[in-house]
């Protein structure tokens, strides 16, 4: 327990790092080793479903819910924080971008800065109410928020849209050092994709860096003992608002993008939509902030794949998440680093 | 890092198995004499209104196979796919249908939140869309696309002028509404306070609305019971219809007021029965029974083929697919060609007499009013002792005094620009 | 006035349903302390077998005695094969694992019985209206009301009455305190978990004849019990009681006054009341 009482630890002395990847094991927290290694992952992954996934709607979807994903799981696996309400800043950023191209400007940046900041003072203002209670508690009350934001945004149509959707988005420009690009995804799916990935890249890594800094490792211990954190002087309620904002803003991004993507905002009940990305962090693994990302992936391409051959798709996954829960509990990313490797290693002692 | 390893070498292969893609870009449309006619088709398949979607993937599977699997030399390419009734999924597929196989047509819907978002993707690819669910906002700005959009199922605004003086002359003068709280009944309120007190004497007396996915409206029984009216009119569709008429029939209001529904459906009067569809009234754009050759013929091929007669749905999909099979006999073969054989068109088909007119490619097909009966009554009054739910009293067929004008419609395009 | 008091009693009414359902979930939660997120696709299990009973024999009654039995075996056996494997997991596996099989009985019963529903009907007996006075009741409904009562007495007297009650209380206030003293406690939470579904399975029954029959019938109204659960407080038996009659009535007086916002009301309440009572209306502080 030694890297709960050195504030400092951003990578620490030896022992203090030894001591927190025991502590992460027990826990499920990612490996060390694998910190930044998950960058290289995710650019593998990104290039995968470049080349693999024929529809490229879908493969740049892959990437923003992957986002979207691995954002919720800072609160999820890191915090120990379960939102049932992840659809609304997803919702909000959409809602934000949305409406800055329509009616302000056709900038991708502005939209997407919009989007994020909004929803980030937004995220301030939720989770200064949520984070007052801890677990089930707080999940009810992110579900609360959801599905009042959800009422407003159909009440509200004259801005929104209501359940028709906000339609006619125009298509968005990016600026670039030298040069402006549209970002027209079915016209020019490439140059949508790439944009995308780096965006994600950056935030990705972002992400990590958050998830490693002192902020991050103290948020880590409250999820151990709030108690023990708080008595050795932390303000837990603080760390813990801020990894709300974070998650919060960065599905407000993810929600920009995915505006863009479509030039839609469309609506849906969001407690099934907050369902769906929390069962994309459990496939992935709430270990390390690749395997929501994994999750996503491998979500996406199971609904859209079996969904055209067999109508009940919807037990396959749900089978699926049975089973991982049960079998895997560290989702496919614990699957790939721990589970058949440990299976590697028992077969050559055997040997 | 034997993962990673893993991993890159993963990439490498795929890199080198496959083509395509994101990366690749799609290959070269364009219709031939004998290429494929791609049609594609999006509906629910999972979500709350299964069975719709499952009658207009019959509808369509069927008039597919009616025609052969081909149009002159070109055969049918149908590619149906799932919007489990969410918009996001709606935009998904329907991208992959136009970027992926390449879809010459796309069509489809149970739900007017899907249809606008599939209709953005194929404005935006440059491929007909034709509408097949009930939404006054398809074929309006910002949605319309003159080029692009049709629109085959009624407007709420359409069928509800249609069978409003049924209403006032037939069952009562004072009504009450009862909606649901999302577009749909939205659109329903609006034209019925309009249509209702056009009649003479005919007023709306009271207006509730129930939120998405109501199971219990007891608490709206003492507002209506208190209304004082004659006519009780919902319009709500699937489970909350089922929901609504159970409860109401509980509490004795069936046999107070004139219940009318505001849309009917086979798949929704399967659940109802007998009982409780005896002694209420609705409105459809289609029923199995209604007496037109065209009609008949469509429900006599789709009862062979799937053992039970269709229900109001998939009769748009069947539409459509013969309208461009039609079309592509007539020589169309782009989008533009598309636009001037539909414009103005006059058909006969499984709707009955339809006329889609030219300023916004609007259908103008009949309107039947249905009366429930009991089931002692479905052999002789419905045709069916099995599925002679309802016998049609009134067929209202497809008018333009049913529809905003075209002068109007010109002006709502002009203040959007 | 009249139509006020109507409007509370039609409220009181439509509660009772509710507190079933959040009685069963609340019973889960307060021993085996996770929430059980298929509570609502074993409600609509119950339903679907009542459903099956129904027009077998013709009439709601036996389904009213074997649904109840059904379901508390069909709980058990869930119990021991996949929900028992996270005891001492955190609480969030369990939450999780019922999300998936929540998937899994709606999906698995749209298979085997369709998509579309099944009618129930009211029983020949209860097709009727009672005048109480200043509201016109169906009978069918005082009769669910009845029942609810009846359920709600029995629970009751079988935790404060019996010695299996006694040591299912005292595990909710403390189970390692209880193992400590050599109860063996694995049996219990399987009871308890049967229990919980037996009851769900009651209020499917009960439902049929209301909304008829159909897959999702679980989905919307779980959300509605979690938010009675937590309001009233978690493990709080009277509070599920005591909140779930109070969201009936709030839900449909407002209702009577505006309609539109009837649907998000629970959600305010729930938000308020956690802001002022953190641990529900009747919750242990």
């Amino acid at each position: 327990m030694t890297h709960l009482t050195t504030p400092s630890a951003t990578d620490g002395t030896p022992t203090a790092g030894e001591a927190a990847v025991t502590v992460a094991r027990l826990s499920g927290a990612a490996p060390a080793r694998w910190t930044w290694g998950q960058l290289g992952l995710l650019v593998v992954l990104a290039v995968v479903v470049l080349f693999t996934v024929p529809n490229p709607s879908l493969a740049i979807g892959m990437l923003i819910y992957g986002l979207w994903a691995a954002g919720l799981n800072l609160l999820v696996g890191y915090g120990g924080l379960v939102s049932f309400g992840h659809a609304l800043p997803f919702a909000w950023g959409g809602y934000a971008a949305g409406l800055t191209l329509l009616h302000v400007s056709s900038s991708a940046w502005l939209a997407l800065l919009v989007a994020v900041v909004s929803m980030a003072v937004l995220s301030a203002l939720v989770g200064a109410v949520c984070l007052r209670r801890t677990e089930v508690y707080f999940s009810m009350l992110t579900l609360a928020f959801a599905q009042l934001g959800f009422f407003i945004a159909l009440q509200w149509d004259d801005l929104t849209g209501g359940d028709d959707g906000l339609a006619g988005i125009p298509v968005p420009t990016l600026w670039l050092p030298g040069t402006t690009v549209e970002l027209n995804a079915l016209r020019d799916p490439l140059t949508f994709f790439v944009v995308t990935a780096v965006l994600v890249l950056v935030v990705f890594a972002g992400l990590i860096l958050y998830t490693e800094s002192p902020m991050g490792r103290v948020l880590q211990a409250i999820r151990e003992s709030e108690e023990r954190a708080r008595g050795c002087g932390y303000s837990t309620r603080l760390v813990q608002l801020a990894t709300f904002v974070v998650a919060g803003a960065v599905a407000g991004l993810a929600g920009g993008l995915f505006a863009m993507l479509n030039n839609f905002v469309g609506l849906q009940p969001y407690w099934l939509l907050s369902g769906v990305v929390l069962i994309m962090v459990i496939l992935g693994g709430r270990s390390s902030l690749f395997g929501p990302f994994l999750g996503a992936v491998v979500y996406l391409l199971l609904e859209s794949t079996l969904s055209r051959y067999f109508a009940s798709w919807q037990l396959i996954v749900g089978a699926i998440f049975v089973i991982c829960v049960l079998a895997f509990p560290q989702g496919l990313w614990g699957l790939l680093t721990q589970t058949l490797p440990g299976l590697f290693r028992k077969r050559r002692r055997t040997r | 890092m034997r993962g990673k390893s893993v991993g890159v070498a993963g990439a490498v292969l795929l890199l080198t198995a496959c083509g395509g893609t994101v990366a690749g870009g799609g290959g070269g449309g364009g219709g031939g004499s004998d290429e494929p006619v791609r049609i594609g088709v999006i509906t629910g398949l999972t979500g709350a209104y299964v069975q719709l979607g499952e009658e207009q993937r019959n509808g369509a599977e069927l008039a597919v196979e009616q025609l052969g699997g081909q149009i002159g030399d070109r055969p049918i390419e149908l590619i149906v796919r799932d919007d489990q009734l969410k918009p996001d999924v709606a935009l998904r597929e329907a991208q992959a249908l136009v970027q992926e196989e390449q879809v010459d047509y796309l069509t489809g819907c149970v739900s007017a939140a899907t249809t606008l978002a599939v209709n953005q993707i194929a404005t935006q690819a440059g491929v007909p869309y034709i509408g097949t669910c009930q939404t006054e906002q398809l074929n309006r700005p910002p949605n319309y696309d003159a080029d692009l959009t049709y629109h085959l199922a009624p407007t709420p605004s359409q069928a509800i002028n249609a069978g409003s003086p049924f209403i006032c002359d037939q069952l009562g003068r004072s009504v009450f509404l009862l909606m649901p709280d999302y577009a749909f009944g939205h659109e329903q309120e609006a034209a019925y306070k309009q249509a209702i007190p056009e009649q003479a004497g005919c007023t709306v007396v009271g207006t509730a609305y129930f939120p998405l996915g109501t199971t219990d409206f007891n608490p709206y029984i003492p507002t209506i019971e208190g209304s004082g009216a004659e006519v009780l009119v919902f319009g709500g569709a699937g489970r909350d219809q089922v929901s609504f008429l159970r409860q109401v029939d509980q509490f004795g209001l069936t046999d107070r007021f004139r219940t009318f529904l505001s849309i009917e459906d086979l798949s929704f009067d399967q659940e109802l029965g007998f009982d409780l569809i005896d002694g209420t009234w609705a409105m459809a754009a289609f029923y199995w029974n209604v007496e037109d050759e065209g009609v008949q013929e469509y429900v006599d091929a789709y009862r062979e083929a799937y053992g039970a007669p269709p229900g109001g749905y998939g009769v748009y999909l069947w539409n459509a697919i013969n309208l461009i099979a039609a079309s592509i006999e007539d020589g169309a073969e782009t989008p533009e060609e598309f636009r001037e054989f539909m414009e103005g068109k006059e058909v006969s088909l499984a709707q009955g007499e339809m006329t889609i007119r030219a300023c916004d490619h609007q259908a103008l097909a009949p309107i039947v009013i249905l009366e429930g009966l009991a089931a002692d009554e479905a052999e002789s009054r419905g045709g069916d002792g099995q599925w002679g739910y309802r016998e049609v009293v009134e067929t209202l067929p497809g008018s333009e005094d049913y529809a905003p004008t075209c002068e109007e419609v010109q002006t709502e395009f002009q203040r959007a620009g | 006035m009249g139509q006020l008091i109507s409007q509370i009693v039609l409220g009181l009414v439509s509660g009772a349903l509710l507190v079933l359902l959040a009685l069963g979930l609340n019973l889960i939660f307060g021993l085996l302390e996770f929430i059980n997120f298929s509570h609502g696709a074993l409600y609509m299990v119950g339903a679907y077998v009542a459903s099956y009973l129904a027009v077998a024999t013709g009439s709601l009654w036996p389904a009213l005695l074997v649904v109840p039995v059904v379901m508390a075996l069909l709980g058990a056996g869930l119990e021991r094969t996949i929900i028992r494997p996270m005891y001492g997991r955190d609480q969030v596996d369990a939450l999780l694992l019922t999300f998936g099989l929540t998937y899994v009985l709606i999906e698995g019963v749209r298979m085997i019985a369709g998509s579309g529903g099944r009618r129930v009907s009211t029983p020949e007996l209860l097709r009727f209206q009672v005048d109480l006075g200043i509201v016109r009741l169906p009978a069918y409904l005082l009769f669910v009301v009845v029942v609810v009562g009846l359920v709600v007495a029995g629970l009751h007297l079988f935790l404060r009455r019996t010695d299996v009650g006694l040591i299912v209380r005292a595990g909710i206030r403390d189970h390692v305190m209880i193992r400590a003293l050599g109860v063996p406690f694995d049996r219990y939470r399987t009871l308890v978990f049967a229990l919980g579904v037996a009851v769900a399975g009651i209020a499917g029954v009960l439902t049929g004849p209301i909304t008829g029959v159909y897959p999702e019938m679980g989905a919307d109204i779980l959300i509605l019990a979690f938010v009675v659960v937590v309001v009233g407080g978690m493990g709080s038996f009277w509070g599920a009681v005591v909140a779930g009659l109070l969201i009936g009535v709030v839900v449909s007086l407002t209702t009577l006054y505006a309609s539109v916002y009837a649907g998000i009301v629970p959600f305010v309440l729930m938000i308020l009341v956690m802001t002022f009572r953190p641990r529900g209306l009747l919750g242990a502080t």
